[in-house]
């Protein structure tokens, strides 16, 4: 597995769609801080902690992130047909999957951090100075230690997508789709069932508990409920199980072709 | 005995209902170049890409290196080298990359391996060209490279040389060869091109429909196709006489519906009617034959559909 993930690095490092997406982040978020920088007047005081803890309305942006980080290292897989080098050379499919999988969470890991150091950079740099940094990087710690688990399942979501699915806008859409649409069809389904059977809306409401974007709604008005992290570890892992269960018995007998 | 070290026993893959191939029992030895010919759909390439897991088979057992548990296949496939279909790289790297990228997957000690693979095939020059600049023929080559890679002691080769210039096709040729000379490289290749085959191959498997007709020696085969007066007589037994006293040769075979095929006297078949009509054996055919590769190979095919 160590060769796998050291050639998987070897080849997303080769690739420029990860420079050009990390570089597309950096500089929007320069463009973020500048915009905050210039609207600070009379009327905002934007100070370097206030627009560091801004971070944590982001955070849902993480979600859709790992489309990114997912497509980078699973790379057109089909499109390119160069699965079969990897299967033909004997490689189990279990190893295959495992290692695009680790791979991508790693590359989002690592993503992650560039980004949030770049942005903590930004604000210390380019906003005055309030002296409360230290609480906010405690604050934006304890969203990204809730956030890190809802998005590494949403990263086996996706990867889950682009095993099943042949094309890589397929599986992003899928992957997206499961995201956004699944929590809006859930408030439809309970403002559907709640008033004629209670007890069914009761079981959609425990749905939505188990969404992967639901720990992370309302997180600004909670830091420091320790319950919440549990939860948000409990949903993420929830989700990196079974995505990678499905994801793999789909994969197990797939034609390569 | 040679050591068998590709085996498939019954191996038959069905989509739905039709069979891409059935009851295939293949036996590849050790030292073999195997020349796997059919036509388009024979099933030549599902053959190989269940060879090399990319398709399951339906039922059928596949041996390799001796094994056959489904961990077993996996540790033997590694010791292959494949080439099936067209090449696939990724298209954003270039040679070498796309090659350091496997190296480094299947744990290939020696980064000096890619230089070396590259030279071997001719790419040395690729430079900073990226896959999806390549031509037809250099996509072969990098694909005949990966499967160079690992030293493999089998190479499954599909179509190999679609698409390579004349130039490119001695040097592969060549190649094989050597391999096959030097490291006993056991090779299965399949391919249209059946002069091209007939070149190299030591052994041929003919396939129709999804299934092997025949196994042949290329030995065995250059027999069969051997060039030849075929007589067709009234009395077999008496122009055997004739042939053996008057014309002292013994380079004939009785087949039967009183044939005769004679291997001697080529270029004078007058002295051969003479002879026979001396002797009172009517000739009511007289017909000079020779075969290649392909002739058999249609001939195989005509006798299954009218046969």
């Amino acid at each position: 597995m160590a060769d796998y993930l050291r050639a998987e690095c070897y080849k997303l490092t080769h690739r420029s769609y990860l420079w050009l997406a990390l570089l597309i982040t950096g500089a929007l978020e320069l463009l973020l801080v500048v915009l905050f920088a210039a609207l600070n007047g009379d009327i905002t005081n934007m100070t370097a902690s206030v627009g560091f803890t801004m971070l944590l309305y982001l955070l849902p942006i993480g979600y859709y992130a790992t489309a990114i980080t997912g497509d980078i290292v699973f790379s057109e897989q089909y499109r390119h047909n160069t699965l079969k080098n990897e299967v033909a050379y004997g490689l189990s499919r279990l190893r295959i999957y495992f290692g695009k999988l680790l791979t991508s969470c790693l590359l989002a890991l690592a993503a992650c951090a560039v980004i949030v150091l770049w942005y903590g950079l930004l604000c210390a740099v380019l906003l005055p100075g309030d002296g409360a940094m230290l609480r906010a990087l405690q604050t934006v710690g304890f969203g990204l230690l809730a956030a890190l688990p809802v998005w590494l399942g949403a990263q086996s979501l996706f990867i889950m997508c682009f095993f099943v699915f042949r094309g890589s806008t397929a599986a992003t859409l899928v992957g997206a789709g499961i995201l956004a649409i699944l929590g809006q069809a859930l408030d439809f389904l309970y403002l559907l069932v709640s008033f004629r059977a209670p007890a069914l809306g009761e079981i959609v409401l425990v749905l939505q508990d188990l969404l992967l974007t639901a720990p992370l709604e309302g997180l600004i008005d909670d830091i420091g409920n320790w319950s919440r992290v549990g939860w948000a570890w409990a949903v993420g892992l929830g989700w990196f199980a079974a995505t990678t269960a499905i994801g793999c018995w789909s994969f197990h007998k797939r034609e390569i072709s | 005995m040679s050591e068998p070290i590709v085996v498939t026993r019954a191996l038959t893959k069905k989509y739905g209902a039709a069979a891409a191939v059935e009851d295939v029992d293949l036996c590849l030895e050790k030292g073999q170049i195997y020349g796997l010919v059919g036509r388009n759909g024979a099933g030549k390439t599902t053959i190989i890409r269940m060879l090399t897991a990319q398709t399951l088979p339906t039922s059928g057992e596949i041996e390799l290196f001796g094994e056959t548990t489904p961990q077993g296949l996996s540790t033997a496939r590694a010791r292959i080298g494949a080439m099936v279909e067209i090449p696939s790289f990724y298209p954003y790297l270039t040679a070498a990359e796309n090659l350091e990228y496997y190296r480094r997957q299947r744990g290939i000690p020696g980064p000096g391996c890619v230089e070396q693979v590259l030279e071997q095939v001719g790419l040395q020059d690729a430079g900073k060209k990226k896959f999806k600049q390549f031509s037809l023929g250099m996509k072969q080559r990098l694909g005949l490279g990966l499967a160079l890679m690992n030293h493999p002691d089998v190479l499954l080769l599909d179509e190999p040389i679609n698409g390579l210039d004349p130039e490119g096709i001695v040097e592969f040729r060549n190649l094989l060869l050597d391999l096959n000379r030097q490291r006993e490289t056991t090779i299965l290749i399949s391919s249209h091109i059946l002069s091209e085959l007939s070149n190299v191959a030591t052994h041929f498997g003919f396939l129709d429909k999804g299934h092997m007709l025949e196994q042949i020696s290329a030995q065995k085969l250059q027999e069969k196709c051997r060039a030849c007066l075929q007589l067709t007589v009234d009395d077999a037994s008496r122009a055997a006489l004739a042939l053996e006293q008057r014309l002292g040769t013994r380079d004939y075979e009785v087949l039967p519906g009183n044939v005769l095929r004679l291997y001697d006297f080529l270029e004078r078949p007058q002295v051969v009617a003479a002879t026979l009509a001396e002797t009172k054996v009517a000739l009511l055919g007289l017909e000079s034959r020779s075969a290649n590769l392909e002739d058999y190979f249609l001939s195989l095919i005509g006798g299954v559909h009218h046969g």
